[in-house]
């Protein structure tokens, strides 16, 4: 399949399932033709369906959201799935083991002997290790490893699977180095890498799913002694199990944290409502009014999730999640109104049919300007072209009402 | 003069190329000098409102030139009248 054919079999699913097939032979065809008459141009032309792809979606007599019932379903479903997503992703600890860890960072390694010390008896043991970037001369080449300086108790402290009676510093590499920078070397140990310009031992190859917690790591060196003033992790085992570790924050001060985003987003999607042409003078009934406020409250928590989602990686940032959040909820409110403008206020269902009336040339001060019309039959939603002291903002005839006054 | 269908200068050049007789897509990109985006929606809009019609050509036909067969766009009466008045 060339490019071509896979950029017009892209643009194939958006259009209607009824008018797919027919839609993708004209493509298709019209795009041989063009390939023969000169093939510069194609890539151009298939872009060009897209637009004609959307078109038909947006002109498609039957759409999926026309029903409210249908359109409340679809947004609970997807709100549901994300707020799914983003539980498992925020509640799942962040590393294996953390119920029965314990883990301090940015913590002097004296300090960390004072901890030890004064502990008690709710922890079985403590560990320090720093995470370092440096140079290690292996047997292929000299290059930056990502390594693990710890005390010589931390593979005790964290349950790692590994037996050593070497004294001084030891040294363990990871699988993966042991298979680039040692070809599978059986014999590994005894092997000696310069680390930092000091030449080590290496004691053994540790197990891709060893390591209980985060990080990616090259190498492991257990040292006797560490450098006094050295900053790193604490790490200890809790004797009882049950205490998180605090590493990162948890999921209900991060809820807490950005609770605030919710009050600023609120207060944008008002001022929205009030400034713009936005006048909810659709949804004055009460049942278009509670479709209104469902539709906001499944869209807003949706793109909180996924804002969450986006930005609560390792890397998350409070400033990127609101610049995220704030203008996505503003947009998501927005939709929400614009949708229930094209809807008939009593059946909630599309409004179609549009036709424009008046010339801005022909009707002086008079009305002029497009109606949308229920297919139901219950009005007629007269949108006006140009906004005017007697007619600013869309009315709605409701000709039930009329006829009733009429009759009787 | 009322009920007359209101088109843009784009969607008339379009109608004008198919009365012309280019009647198919690649056609009226090479008479018009318009992008495939906006002439396949411009005259899926001129369907819309009878002011072309569409067909397929036959099977038989594209299959004796050894080509896929082609979708042909012809005006209607209700098009040859907006035409004419524009």
């Amino acid at each position: 399949m060339s490019l071509h054919d896979a950029i017009l079999m892209g643009a194939r699913w958006l259009v209607p399932p009824l008018q797919r097939a027919e839609w993708y032979a004209e493509w298709d065809a019209e795009l041989c033709y063009i390939r023969r008459a000169c093939d510069s141009r194609a890539m151009t032309f298939c872009l060009g369906a897209y637009k004609d792809a959307f078109w038909l979606r947006r002109h498609c007599p039957c759409r999926p959201l026309d029903s409210p019932l249908r359109c409340l379903a679809l947004l609970a479903t997807i709100a549901a799935m994300m707020l799914v997503s983003t539980g498992r992703a925020i509640l799942s600890p962040p590393f294996r083991d953390a119920r029965g860890l314990v883990e301090l960072k940015d913590t002097p390694v004296d300090q960390y002997e004072a901890i030890w010390k004064n502990a008690g008896p709710a922890f079985a043991g403590f560990a320090f290790y720093r995470w370092v970037s440096e140079p290690v001369r292996t047997p292929h080449a000299m290059a930056l490893y990502s390594i693990v300086r710890g005390t010589n108790n931390l593979f005790q402290v964290l349950n790692v699977p590994v037996m050593s009676a070497a004294r001084g510093p030891v040294l363990f590499v990871s699988r993966e180095m042991w298979r680039m920078d040692f070809d599978n070397d059986r014999k590994l140990a005894g092997h000696f890498l310069e680390i930092g310009g000091q030449r080590l031992p290496v004691a053994g190859v540790i197990a891709d799913d060893a390591w209980p917690l985060a990080g990616r790591i090259d190498a492991w060196l257990l040292e006797d002694r560490t450098p006094p003033h050295a900053k790193g992790f604490v790490v200890g085992r809790v004797a009882a199990p049950g205490v998180a570790p605090t590493t990162l924050p948890r999921p209900g001060r991060r809820v807490r944290d950005f609770s605030g985003v919710f009050g600023m987003a609120l207060i944008a999607c008002l001022v929205v409502t009030v400034t713009t042409s936005l006048k909810l003078g659709v949804a004055r009934d009460a049942r278009a009014r509670a479709f209104l406020l469902a539709k906001a409250a499944l869209i807003v928590p949706t793109v909180y999730c996924c804002a969450l989602l986006l930005f609560s990686a390792d890397i998350f940032c409070p400033l990127i999640f609101q610049i995220a959040f704030v203008p996505g909820s503003v947009s998501a409110f927005y939709w929400s109104v614009t949708d229930q403008r094209r809807r008939c206020p009593v059946c909630l269902r599309f409004l179609s049919s549009p036709v424009l009336l008046g010339k801005a040339s022909q009707a002086f001060l008079g009305w002029y300007g497009t109606e949308r019309m229920c297919a139901l039959g219950h009005g007629v939603l007269r949108v006006p072209e140009l906004a005017t002291s007697c007619s600013g903002s869309p009315q709605w005839v409701n000709l039930e009402e009329l006829c009733a006054k009429l009759s009787g | 003069m009322a009920g007359e269908p209101k088109l843009s200068h784009t969607a008339a050049m379009i109608l004008q190329a198919v009365g012309a007789g280019h009647g198919y897509g690649f056609s009226v990109m090479e008479m018009t000098g318009l992008p495939s985006g906006t002439i396949y929606p411009a005259l899926r809009r001129l369907e819309r409102d009878d002011l072309i019609r569409s067909h397929w050509e036959k099977q038989s036909i594209a299959d004796a030139e050894q080509r896929p067969p082609r979708k042909y766009y012809r005006l209607t009466s209700g098009g040859r009248a907006t035409l004419a008045l524009h």
